[in-house]
């Protein structure tokens, strides 16, 4: 097998793989957090108008 | 004259303009490493002692360049947390050192790749190998000792001071080379000496260095607003963004 198969290939998918992790990682984290502050953000809006609490 | 420089380190401006940054850094980052790595792996001949196993440089120098100069931005932003207190600083240097640690795997475990076939060794302890080694250690110790101490700002001010204590690392790895016999070759890119290497080789190195430069600086970008969203929700700015 020739140089190209046993070392340099194998390199360069560790580091694509590696790098591509990265990314998925920002991507998951993203989500995660914008569903935090969408949570607290709709906790924050005040009621609508019209609202009658129920005695 | 402090007014403008308490702007910019604020992290709504911060969240501003790393917005308008990440587009045109990923451009250029993704069109550095197209012409880095088929450059490398297509265009750059083949070296006259070692065949195509040379191609291993196109990743093993930009990720070892990286994993010092990572490390070196963590100790600046720590340095100036630990004078001036200023969280944006604190938050570049947590959110590098995820990136940094990856390319010193990249660095060793390539430079491992290309040990077999020119040294006949997978691993040596050789001075560079060992300090880079260590600074692997050290990039797993800043991360581990930020998520071991509960408290934002005492993990903070343990980290930064960790930081800048392993600073001493990164000239014991750089000078390794002349200090000690190393079986590690000697530099390719010095700073005022003519390159040694052919220049169709040289411009897809320079190419990926910059390329993997700009992958750190775009991932850092990205990081550094999540985390200003992760400590900054509850503020009016953030639940604006969503609503």
């Amino acid at each position: 097998m020739s140089a190209y198969a046993i070392y340099v290939w194998p390199c360069y998918f560790l580091v694509f793989v590696l790098l591509a992790a990265h990314v998925v990682s920002v991507i998951l984290e993203r989500r995660k957090i914008f569903k935090i502050i969408f949570r607290v953000a709709s906790s924050l809006k005040p009621k609508s108008e019209g609202y009658t609490p129920s005695k | 004259m402090l007014a403008p420089l308490s702007r910019i380190i604020s992290p709504k401006y911060c969240y501003q303009i790393t917005g308008y940054l990440i587009p045109w850094l990923s451009i250029i980052c993704a069109a550095l490493m197209l012409y880095g790595v088929v450059g490398g792996l297509y265009f750059a001949p083949a070296d006259y002692q070692q065949g195509d196993g040379f191609r291993i440089i196109y990743v093993h120098v930009p990720a070892a360049f990286l994993s010092l100069m990572i490390y070196t931005v963590i100790f600046v932003s720590s340095s100036i947390y630990l004078i001036w207190r200023v969280k944006l600083a604190d938050i570049v240097a947590q959110r590098s050192a995820a990136l940094g640690a990856t390319y010193t795997i990249i660095a060793l475990f390539s430079g491992s790749l290309w040990g077999k076939p020119m040294w006949g060794t997978w691993w040596i302890w050789d001075a560079r190998l060992t300090s880079e080694l260590i600074l692997l250690f050290l990039y797993v110790g800043y991360m581990g000792l930020r998520s071991a101490i509960l408290d934002t700002n005492r993990a903070a001010y343990a980290a930064a001071i960790l930081a800048v204590v392993g600073m001493i690392d990164i000239p014991i790895i750089h000078f390794s080379v002349e200090w000690w016999a190393t079986l590690h070759q000697g530099a390719t890119l010095a700073k005022l000496a003519k390159p040694s290497i052919a220049e169709e080789m040289l411009y897809p190195l320079l190419a990926m260095i910059a390329a993997f430069t700009f992958f750190y600086i775009t991932l850092l970008c990205i990081r550094v607003r999540l985390e200003i969203l992760k400590r900054e929700f509850k503020t009016q700015w953030v639940c604006t963004l969503c609503t």
